[in-house]
């Protein structure tokens, strides 16, 4: 296997115009474990792909697919009793696995930020928004001039989508979807190369989930940053990836563009996950009896995954790589 | 409606509530205001605005309440549990007004008429095993004649929503997943035979392979048991794949109402047609065309236009 499909990444076809330098991450061979007095439980394992420069990424799976995971090692943010087992995470061409605390500082928000799953509970209930977002700021940036401070912290929540009051509210005094926004405002601050949304809008309903989602893309598009999106809303993942991998206990079971996912799924595991996706449009077999069908289809593939094991991904296509025997 | 629908309990009823040509459910111009900050700056804040709705409960029926956070929608579920009492009108459960059920006809209402919350896992206690939920229903119900009946009947309860007794019942909350944690919710449900069952955002924090049993279990009660439902939900896919009626709710009002498919598929409302329209559909070919923000200024105009 060459190095660009062990990255996901090939030189010829559609995506030909890419080589390797595009890389802005890359994960290779990537394992994460949990432990207790039980024993150690693999969340990743040898796990391997790359995110190009402006490009989204979409990483699929059900609860317990190591998504979660995968983010969090990629962030540093992994904390005993979880540990990096092997493998390299590189951002920028700099290697993280390995970091000290303090040499994260220049790292995290600058290059690489989160914009959390739950916007509830990850900004501080105590702190006026405005603060907290000013607070990352000078963290990394130093101290700033106050008035120099306000007019950028404006100029990010005016990004967003957000008005200038938002600066000195509560996060109790701000609907979910502005919550989600604030928190995408404290993401781009430091105007990251990547950011990672980590179901950044499982608790919204639909309207507002499509207005955070399209203000995430905006910004995005604005600072020519890449994201990876984290869910396991495959209809959302098909609104708004480039490319996307279907992940299953801790692996990739197929990875490639998002079109030749859903159009041409070559696992039947990825074509079944596609398939259980509610659709309101009807079809030759949208009764609910078919929908609770393709669901136990579903999880018979996956106990025949977790049977027989994931093979190592292979090129299929173009940029399309899947677990096949 | 007469006057006699209010009638003492009917001692044919089980529970005693009511008459048997009543509907189960009735909510008539029923209206519910809060009071928001504080000092000078309070103000009432109108959750839901007469709002009425007729379920009949024969033959039984899903009813989905759809909207956004903020519609009214759980304030209308919490109004016909009881939790709440109405600001404007009545909510009326087999011609009783729901917050006069206590005593006898309480234990009644609170056995037929059982709530499905959106997140299984704050309806057990992590303390005690899932076993509990069940012992603790047959303390409080007259279902079973005995502990041999009342192992017999939760058997079934299981047996029914596809879970092994043996591995459930003897394990913590937190060793079940979402999806069975809220079979579990289904199966107590089962164990007490209600005839209306409150179900909040049943299905929005399960994984998607687990969420059509989970709507295939309430289809089944319905049909198999005569269970009707208040199926709340912002999630107009799956309200399109169950119920029998739906109720579209903007701002505590009804902005469109009638048989599912024909609301989803010829939307009236440019308020329903934004919902549609903002529902990822599972296509890379098929994406959100404009930006939502300009159809909700759109949709704010021709609202206004309307008044």
């Amino acid at each position: 296997m060459t190095a660009d499909a062990r990255t996901g990444m090939h030189a010829q076809g559609s995506a030909g115009d890419h080589t390797p330098d595009d890389l802005v991450l890359s994960v290779e061979n990537l394992a994460v474990s949990y432990g207790s007095a039980a024993g150690r439980r693999r969340a990743v394992d040898d796990l391997t792909f790359g995110v190009r420069r402006a490009e989204t990424y979409g990483l699929v799976g059900e609860s317990g697919s190591g998504k979660s995971s995968t983010a969090f090692a990629i962030l540093g943010l992994i904390k005993p009793p979880g540990r990096i087992d092997e493998g390299r995470i590189r951002l920028e061409g700099m290697d993280l696995v390995g970091l000290k605390p303090d040499e994260w500082r220049p790292i995290r928000w600058r290059r690489v930020s989160l914009v959390p799953q739950g916007a509830m509970n990850a900004l501080n209930p105590v702190m006026r928004v405005g603060e907290q977002i000013g607070d990352a700021i000078e963290a990394h940036d130093g101290r700033q001039d106050p008035a120099a401070l306000r007019e950028r912290i404006v100029g990010l929540l005016d990004s967003v989508g957000l008005p200038d009051r938002v600066v000195r509210a509560y996060p109790h005094e701000l609907s979910g979807g502005m919550k989600q926004r604030a928190c995408i405002a404290m993401a781009i601050a430091l105007e990251p190369a990547l950011i990672i949304a980590d179901e950044p809008t499982s608790a919204l309903d639909v309207v507002v989930q499509r207005a955070v989602a399209e203000t995430l893309m905006e910004v995005k598009r604005n600072l020519g940053a890449s994201v990876i999106l984290i869910g396991h809303d495959l209809a959302l993942q098909a609104q708004l990836v480039d490319r996307l991998g279907v992940m299953y206990r801790g692996r990739l079971v197929e990875t490639g563009p998002s079109r030749e996912l859903f159009h041409r799924p070559q696992h039947p595991y990825t074509e079944l996950l596609i398939r259980s996706v509610p659709s309101i449009r009807g079809g030759d077999d949208d009764s609910l009896t078919g929908a609770a069908r393709r669901a136990r289809e579903l999880a018979a593939a996956a106990d025949e995954l977790a049977r027989t094991g994931i093979p190592p991904l292979r090129l299929v296509g173009p940029d399309h790589l899947v677990a096949l025997p | 409606m007469t006057t006699d629908n209010h009638a003492p309990a009917d001692p044919a009823a089980p529970g005693g509530i009511g008459t048997p040509d009543v509907p189960l459910l009735e909510l008539r111009h029923v209206g519910k205001s809060f009071r928001a900050g504080r000092g000078r700056g309070v103000t009432s804040v109108v959750a839901l605005e007469d709002f009425s709705l007729t379920l009949e409960g024969s033959p039984p029926r899903i009813v989905a309440l759809a909207g956004e956070s903020g519609s009214g929608k759980t304030t209308a579920a919490n109004l016909v549990l009881g939790f709440l009492t109405p600001t404007h009108g009545e909510v009326l459960y087999r011609g009783r007004p729901v917050t006069q059920l206590k005593g006898r006809s309480g234990t009644g209402f609170r056995q037929e008429v059982q709530a499905i919350t959106q997140d299984p896992y704050s309806a057990f206690n992590p303390f005690y095993r899932v076993g509990r939920v069940f012992d603790v229903v047959i303390r409080n119900f007259p279902i079973a004649s005995g502990p041999e009946d009342a192992r017999a009947k939760v058997a079934e309860a299981m047996d029914f929503v596809g879970l092994s007794p043996e591995r459930i019942l003897d394990a913590y909350p937190h060793q079940l997943s979402g999806g069975e944690r809220q079979r579990v919710m289904v199966a107590r449900a089962f164990l007490l035979r209600p005839r209306l069952i409150i179900a909040d955002e049943p299905v929005s924090m399960v994984d998607a392979s687990i969420r059509a049993t989970i709507l295939e279990l309430m289809l089944r009660l319905r049909n198999e048991l005569g269970v009707s439902f208040l199926y709340i939900t912002h999630d107009l896919s799956t309200a399109y794949r169950i119920a029998d009626e739906l109720i579209i709710l903007r701002r505590g009002q009804v902005v469109e109402a009638g048989d599912p498919r024909t609301v989803i598929e010829h939307p009236q409302h440019p308020y329903t047609r934004l919902l549609m329209s903002s529902i990822p559909i599972p296509d890379p070919d098929d994406r959100w065309q404009g930006r939502v923000s300009d159809l909700q200024a759109e949709l704010n105009e021709d609202l206004e236009a309307l008044e």
